[in-house]
């Protein structure tokens, strides 16, 4: 064998020998979820004593999120006697704006406007800003002050935090990620997520 | 080192065969990419992620591969080391095109920027940039 052989597969397998490192010891793959982590800390809305429980892990600055809503709108809208959906923060961290728009919903919520400002943060996912949060807020007739003094506080960053650190804990790759009543939604396309609920919803009658 | 140019070859392949690996899991697994611009899942979840019923990234997957296992071949026969060039061009030649379909409609269909897609799009440039210029050093025998 020639010496650029040699270099050649010592190059592939330094590489694979690398690789196998990262994806090896960043995996927690077949590891069993565990539903309170899933579930707990978001903002809910749907029915009080659903038969299911859809979960979204969203970030209001991915493109995906921002796609896929109107879908998850219209589940909400068609189950919404018999499911429960829960809205939950997974801000990127190469999305500038992200984990602020999370705390602006947050705060938007301690005003009972959370899903308002959730529409509002998607539909203008694209134009954010520093100054969207607090237009956002006089868009929806908020209590500015108290706005930006929940926007600001301590306790809706570790609202969010805490969300974070459970998509972190359940080892997300990536946005938006959906779970039915605990389990990992795998999708293949957008449309997916409503035949995959309806499933659910089904195998419960 | 013999041939810097074919270790070239050969490292931008291994790259562009991991990059496509990685995405033929995920796809494969219905999961999520791991994504810096946010708008691999797009990609991923859109119409366009399957040509004729197989999912993209395994075409990558498949030429990659082949380039891999011929830029190695290549080191191993002297007679190799040019005809084997001719099927590296045209590989990576109608992959160049296939990445520039690929981001295509990334951009304008989509309407998205996928991290993987663009950077398939650049080894496939350096690919087929290097075995230009590795043709045009050999000699026809």
């Amino acid at each position: 064998m020639s010496s650029d052989a040699k270099i050649l597969l010592a190059i592939a397998a330094a590489t694979v020998a690398v690789l196998a490192f990262i994806v090896f010891g960043s995996q927690s793959a077949g590891k069993p979820v565990d539903r309170a982590v899933v579930e707990r800390n978001g903002q809910a809305t749907g029915s009080a004593s659903p038969k299911v429980t859809l979960t979204e892990f969203a970030d209001f600055q991915c493109p995906a999120c921002g796609q896929i809503e109107p879908l998850v709108n219209s589940i909400i809208a068609q189950y919404g006697d018999k499911l429960k959906f829960i809205y939950r923060n997974f801000p990127l961290s190469q999305h500038p704006y992200a984990f602020k728009a999370a705390v602006a919903a947050q705060a938007a919520g301690e005003q009972g406007k959370f899903w308002e400002y959730r529409q509002k943060l998607f539909d203008e996912q694209e134009s954010l800003s520093d100054g969207s949060f607090e237009q956002i807020a006089k868009d929806l007739n908020l209590n500015l002050e108290k706005f930006n003094k929940d926007f600001n506080s301590q306790a809706m960053n570790q609202k969010v935090q805490a969300d974070l650190n459970d998509a972190q804990k359940l080892n997300l790759s990536g946005t938006p990620s959906f779970f039915i009543n605990g389990e990992p939604v795998n999708l293949a396309s957008l449309n997916d997520l409503s035949a995959r609920v309806k499933e659910a919803i089904d195998s419960t009658q | 080192m013999k041939n810097k140019f074919n270790t070239l070859l050969f490292v931008l392949s291994l790259i562009g065969f991991f990059i496509a690996l990685y995405l033929s899991r995920q796809y494969l697994a219905h999961q999520p990419v791991i994504c810096l611009t946010g708008g691999c899942e797009l990609t991923r979840l859109s119409p366009y992620s399957k040509i004729a019923g197989i999912y993209v990234p395994v075409y990558g997957l498949i030429g990659y591969s082949l380039i891999l296992i011929l830029s190695f071949l290549r080191t191993l026969k002297d007679r190799w080391e040019r005809t084997l060039l001719v099927p590296i061009l045209i590989i990576a030649g109608g992959g160049l095109l296939f990445s520039l379909y690929n981001n295509f409609v990334d951009w304008f269909l989509i309407k998205t920027f996928c991290q993987y897609c663009f950077a398939c799009l650049i080894i496939m440039v350096g690919l087929v940039a290097v075995a230009k210029i590795e043709l045009g050093r050999r000699p026809k025998i």
